[in-house]
């Protein structure tokens, strides 16, 4: 999927805000141009990265079995076992332990977290390598706990950039949550609106992932399309 | 071929239709006491014995005429005899503290009660060119001395019912089955599954 630009939100947004005179403009009226309704052109491209920043931290880090976050996964550093999770927003990727650190296997998570750290602290009865590729979460706490030599998870994450960083099919999304805040000051009516509007977007984006891929693994082979 | 401990964990997923890998850390707990099992088991079988006795260069070495069995198997570089099927296998002294020393192996007989064994004790040896007489204290097997004051040492050689390790049954390929239908034991429900187990 191609991303969302600015170049095309900016002229419907302008159009939507009758901030500019002249038809489907990419840029604000000024002089002859201009209603005065919008003085600075960087309000409204910046009220569009702020809701692209949105739709991806609250939309795509947000939906599970859909590859949406890919794009944002981040390699952890090496975390020891009882490290700090690093800060993220959303759901991980994948979690990955290795013997010597170069070589990278899937690690299970496990039934409970008295199975990860009792597996590492009485582990020698049985050996510890047995036990190898096992962790758990501590989400409440933010900790990881595993039982590798070696452990590090993928997660999402989002720095804010000059550009939008979604993808293009998700331009209505952009331009309703920009619209809300940037309605947040004039109308009552028009914020409410695009506030819902918004919302329902945002909501679709969530769950359309799971809903779609969800349906697909739970047929049975030969009843699928 | 890998059979360590990850793979029965999986081999037991796969069995029983767990449907992740969530329960790897409990099923491998049930390892080592599903290993013993497995051994006490084949040690009572006649036909299947063979398949877990150690071999004849197991080497241990007799001091002052005795030695522990127990801590040798707790040595984890050793094989874990089972002493209480001694009785099903063959020991040979193959030291040369004995009146004829051309005779290099001489097969051990166990008497049942050790008060004739140990250091001070002379019993009279009807065949002490042919064998070796030994009773167990505990864990210890102790030889009768042949001459006062003069207890045996050297090596000792055995072969006898063990408990494997489970790299050293990842070679005896007959007994995998088996070993996967302890472990699914252990890790299901404690206590015994069969009276082919009785003394367990």
């Amino acid at each position: 999927m191609a991303l969302a630009l600015l170049a095309n939100t900016s002229p419907r947004l302008i159009q939507l805000l009758n901030a500019n005179r002249g038809s489907y403009s990419s840029s604000i009226g000024t002089g002859a141009t201009g209603i005065g309704a919008y003085p600075f052109q960087q309000e409204i491209v910046d009220a569009q990265i702020e809701a692209d920043g949105l739709l991806i931290t609250q939309g795509y880090f947000q939906t599970a079995k859909s590859p949406l976050r890919n794009r944002f996964l981040t390699q952890s550093a090496n975390l020891a076992d009882g490290d700090k999770l690093p800060e993220f927003d959303g759901l991980i990727g994948k979690c990955e332990w290795s013997s010597n650190g170069s070589a990278w296997r899937a690690s299970d998570l496990a039934k409970s977290k008295a199975d990860v750290t009792e597996a590492r602290q009485n582990g020698s009865y049985v050996g510890a390598a047995a036990f190898y590729g096992l962790h758990w979460f501590d989400e409440q706490e933010g900790y990881i706990f595993h039982t590798s030599p070696f452990f590090r998870l993928f997660y999402p994450s989002y720095t804010k950039t000059a550009v939008l960083q979604a993808n293009e099919n998700h331009v209505p999304a952009i331009i309703a949550g920009a619209l809300m805040l940037l309605y947040k000051d004039s109308s009552n009516a028009m914020h409410e609106f695009y506030t819902n509007l918004w919302e329902a977007m945002l909501a679709r984006v969530v769950s359309s992932g799971a809903l779609r891929l969800g349906k697909v693994s739970a047929l049975p082979m030969d009843l699928r399309g | 071929m890998a059979f360590d401990e990850a793979t029965v964990a999986e081999i037991v997923r796969q069995r029983l239709g767990i449907t992740d890998a969530a329960e790897k850390a409990r099923v491998i707990w049930a390892i080592p006491q599903a290993l013993d099992r497995l051994a006490r088991k084949i040690a009572q079988n006649p036909k299947k014995r063979p398949l877990l006795m150690t071999s004849r260069a197991t080497a241990i070495t007799l001091t002052n005429a005795a030695v522990d069995l127990n801590a040798y198997a707790a040595n984890a570089a050793n094989k874990k005899i089972l002493v209480e099927y001694l009785d099903h296998g063959t020991i040979w002294y193959e030291g040369s503290d004995l009146p004829d020393a051309t005779i290099k192996q001489r097969p051990m007989q166990r008497v049942r009660n050790p008060a004739f064994a140990g250091n001070s004790q002379h019993l009279s040896h009807p065949f002490a060119a042919d064998y070796v007489f030994y009773a167990l204290e505990g864990g210890t097997l102790r030889c009768i001395e042949v001459e006062i004051g003069n207890p045996l040492g050297g090596p000792i050689s055995m072969i006898t019912p063990y408990s494997p390790k489970l790299t050293e049954l990842a070679g005896i390929v007959e007994l995998h089955d088996e070993f996967i239908d302890k472990v699914v034991e252990v890790y299901l429900q404690p206590g015994n599954d069969s009276a082919e187990d009785a003394e367990k």
